[in-house]
């Protein structure tokens, strides 16, 4: 399943053919993405590859060049108060004005936000330790992620979009408060889009995921099923190979003499044929993490890239 | 490039390229203007003058530039200040060899463009004391870089300190010209060198000392004014319920962010520069008719000189693109206009009410009204010897002041807040443009044109005329894209603007019309004019004329598809992520 159906759940995010071009170079080509309603959805993809970009075009702070994007059934750029009235947000490095107090930045994005819950604004702000009376531009960098963090979602928004949340975060409170927020978030059947570098965060936390590869979606669907697809396999040759053997099927093949991994998607079946006609034996074979399923969509060759070690048929 | 030296100073000459050329093509340009023209020029001694008046002012260009290339300086994120190159912190080379590399470099460039313009240009003769020149110079580049570096964290009071140093070294170079009339040893010339040698000793001595704690962590975090600010801004009552609304609570953020800087200037103003003067002054009988008029005219100045900054998405910022901040408030963009529009009639409204609190304390505590009290009387003989109408034109004038404040504030929104960066700066440079070569023209007109200045003395209400016509095309120019410009804005906003725009230009042609009556304006511009024959009718027109054009009406017509246009990315650079 290349893409999930529209039909199978309501859209919160649904992306058509989306382009865009800054100068020569082609940020987005031709995107299309379904967001259901409740799902956390993680966008992987390494820098460069247009995650912030889509994440832009879905907040309306881009317009499409091509190809439409409709959240919540809106044109974010068209109506963005109503789309945006829905929406929590966190960048990468949360733009606050450093002149304003906790307090205040929570007193303003308040009146944003009819829904805005204080009670859960005190609670989340007591849970990252944060000092009302503190001024933004004296908070330390993961201090400032907090306080995006709580400004974005005490108002319960409907879809969290959270672009490279952990890049300010240490391990501890990534996993202790991020993670929850995220569960939370999910678990009152709201939606949580977010962005990241860290594979083992994306795989801990999604239930759908997109890998974004040179501006292109390489890969979308529940991260359930897209493991289930993926397979990494050991092969064991009789005698070295000097170069990486052609295995029809293969996203990746990667090793050195006579032992050679491959990660597969889908073609698990054709594959034991296949190495036996190559003189080879299968002696491990496991699910794939997402880590090596990305290293291996991030160099197929189809995709443009040079594949260093690796050799794929 | 196998030295670090080299590699140091390929950075800076390939950071600053284009400047580099930019000085051999002036020195170029004035190489070739005295080769070609320089004897036609010397013939006369006019003509000497002339040229050597652009020769200087080439040579002062040229070695500003080489000042520009070596304003070695970055903006550091972490810290927040723009100072020595932190980047280079992390090379294996030792600080005092950081410091030294561009004070020596930017002094060697500076001199070598300096013999350049001594040697190819001036002819023998032409310059006094060169080598005095040659040594301010390098001198000067390295208190100029010291002063970059050392006081990094002071963003505001670095450029203050930097003009005082400025001024004062300006003085410092006139000194050896005084030897002749006070012979004083320390007034001499190589005293003086001397002098200056071991200063910029310790320039760089202070440089290296506070660079090698800037690349230890050290240095000063805080901006000590931001921090002052700070401390001022807590004195004052600080919000504590709810915003009623999201449009009350994005006018709070421009107030905040925005709005407060222009009573906060003139407050600063009145306290440390017009209070003690007129303070000092006060015994003065022409001291009140002096400042008065200067103290009225000061916040509207400063609101113009603010106005580009108030426009922008953010008044400190450089990058003019709408912040994601307030890009992702459910806010509509109109709103946000509004805000700002608000936030510029609150940040008028509370400026004057300082302006008048301090007038009223000057004008009857500490001052000498003597003068005023004669214009007084002379408005009331002309007025019919009625005080009501001292009252009414005084009222008017204030709110008319409150106007234009009002006015030079939200002018360039349509501009600042489109993102568009070549629109930002064009605007700024046909306007600089416009007033320079109007005020040339008209100067030379006045100078040199004998025939029109005969036209003007023979019938003054025909340049009138023609004044009148351009302003009568101005508005209709005006009123034709202020249809454009709202069409998309709904009808109620436009309808409330259209009352607020009719309302003040009322306001503007009460005033004309009052100050017009039985023809006191033009009794007094007559006397100020030579007395020449102005129609008071023609004069009237043309001030009702100015009124109808000085409140906006078009260009804030156009602010909220600017800021639409801005808040949906279309003037991002092309090489944005």
């Amino acid at each position: 399943m290349k893409y999930p159906s529209p039909s199978s759940a309501e859209a919160v995010v649904d992306i058509r053919d989306l382009s865009r071009c800054f100068g020569s170079k082609t940020a987005l080509d031709g995107v299309s993405l379904f967001v259901p309603r409740g799902s956390i959805f993680g966008l992987v993809g390494e820098n460069g590859a247009g995650k912030t970009t889509l994440i832009k075009h879905i907040l309306g702070l881009l317009r499409a060049e091509t190809g439409t994007v409709r959240v919540f059934g809106h044109d974010p750029v068209a109506e963005p108060v109503a789309v945006l009235g829905s929406i929590g947000y966190l960048s990468e490095q949360p733009d606050l004005p450093g002149w304003m107090r906790l307090e205040e930045l929570l007193r303003y994005t308040q009146a944003f936000y009819p829904s805005w819950d204080s009670a859960y604004a005190e609670k989340l702000r007591e849970q990252f330790g944060l000092d009302p009376s503190q001024r933004l531009r004296t908070l330390s960098k993961g201090q400032r992620a907090k306080a995006g963090l709580l400004a974005a979602q005490a108002h319960r928004p409907d879809l969290l979009l959270l672009d490279e949340p952990s890049s300010g975060l240490d391990p501890i409170v990534r996993r202790d408060i991020l993670e929850a927020v995220i569960r939370t978030v999910a678990e009152e059947g709201r939606t949580v889009i977010f962005s990241s570098h860290l594979l083992e965060e994306i795989e801990r936390v999604s239930d759908h995921i997109a890998m974004l590869h040179r501006g292109k979606v390489v890969m979308c669907g529940r991260l359930d099923e897209i493991k289930a697809q993926h397979r990494r396999v050991t092969l064991h040759f009789e005698s070295a190979q000097a170069k990486p053997p052609a295995i029809a099927g293969a996203l990746s093949v990667a090793g050195l003499g006579k032992e050679w991994t491959v990660i597969c998607n889908g073609a698990r079946v054709q594959l034991p044929a296949v190495a036996a006609e190559l003189g080879a034996r299968i002696v491990e074979e496991h699910g794939a993490s997402l880590n090596e399923i990305f290293i291996a969509h991030a160099h197929e060759p189809s995709l443009g890239s040079t594949g260093g070690a690796q050799s794929i048929s | 490039m196998r030295s670090p030296t080299a590699a140091l100073l390929w950075e800076i000459r390939k950071e600053k390229g284009w400047l580099f050329w930019l000085v051999i093509a002036l020195i170029f340009f004035g190489w070739v203007l005295n080769a070609l023209w320089g004897g036609n020029f010397r013939a006369t001694e006019d003509g000497r003058q002339q040229l050597l008046t652009l020769d200087s002012f080439l040579a002062c260009g040229s070695v500003f530039l080489v000042f520009g290339i070596f304003h070695y300086t970055e903006f550091n994120p972490q810290k927040q200040w723009t100072g020595f190159p932190y980047h280079l912190f992390t090379l294996p080379v030792r600080t005092w060899r950081l410091v030294a590399l561009p004070m020596i470099a930017g002094v060697v460039a500076a001199e070598l463009t300096y013999l350049a313009w001594v040697k190819l240009i001036f002819v023998h003769n032409e310059l006094v004391r060169p080598a005095w020149f040659a040594v301010l110079i390098g001198t000067y580049l390295v208190f100029f870089q010291t002063i970059l570096w050392a006081l990094a964290g002071f963003r505001i009071l670095r450029i203050v300190i930097l003009s005082l140093v400025v001024t004062s070294l300006v003085g410092v170079a006139f000194m050896p010209f005084f030897s002749k009339f006070t012979p004083q040893w320390w007034l001499s010339e190589n005293v003086l060198i001397a002098a200056l040698a071991v200063l910029a000793l310790l320039a760089y001595l202070t440089a290296w000392n506070i660079v090698s704690r800037q690349r230890t962590g050290g240095g000063i975090r805080e901006n000590w004014l931001k921090k002052r600010a700070d401390q001022i801004l807590d004195l004052l009552p600080r919000r504590q319920s709810a915003f009623t609304s999201a449009p009350a609570a994005q006018f709070w953020f421009e107030w905040r962010r925005s709005g407060l800087l222009l009573p906060g200037a003139v407050a600063a103003i009145l306290l440390l520069v017009v209070g003690p003067l007129s303070w000092h002054l006060r015994d003065e009988a022409m001291i009140v008719l002096w400042m008065l008029p200067q103290t009225l005219a000061m916040p509207v100045v400063l609101a113009a000189a603010m106005s580009k900054g108030f426009s922008k998405p953010d008044f400190w910022s450089t990058n003019l693109a709408l912040p994601s901040f307030i890009a992702t408030r459910p806010l509509a963009t109109g709103d946000m206009v509004v805000a700002k529009l608000k936030a510029a009639a609150l940040s008028a409204a509370v400026t004057w009410a300082l302006v008048l609190t301090f007038l009223c304390l000057w004008l009857t505590l500490w001052a000498k009204v003597d003068q005023l009290s004669m214009l007084r009387i002379g408005f009331w003989m002309v007025y019919g010897h009625s005080v009501y109408p001292q009252y009414a034109i005084a009222a008017l004038i204030l709110a008319a002041c409150v106007l234009l404040t009002w006015r030079f504030l939200v002018g360039g929104l349509c501009v600042g807040l489109s993102g568009n960066r070549r629109l930002f700066i064009g605007s700024a440079a046909v306007y600089c443009l416009a007033a320079i070569l109007g005020i040339t023209s008209f100067a030379w007109l006045l100078n040199h044109d004998q025939h029109f200045m005969a036209w003007v003395r023979h019938d003054p209400n025909e340049l009138l005329r023609v004044f009148e016509r351009v302003v009568a095309v101005a508005i209709i120019a005006k009123f034709w894209l202020a249809a454009y410009s709202w069409r998309r804005i709904s009808w109620r906003r436009t309808w409330q603007y259209l009352m607020l725009w009719t309302d003040a230009t009322l306001l503007l042609v009460a005033l004309a019309t009052l100050l017009w009556a039985d023809g006191c304006l033009t009794l007094s511009l007559m006397s100020v004019l030579d007395f020449l024959p102005l129609d008071p009718y023609r004069l009237e027109c043309f001030l009702i004329l100015i009124g109808l054009v000085t409140v906006p009406f078009a260009r804030l017509g156009f602010a909220p598809s600017a800021l639409t246009r801005n808040r949906h990315g279309e003037f991002i650079a092309k090489d944005a992520p």
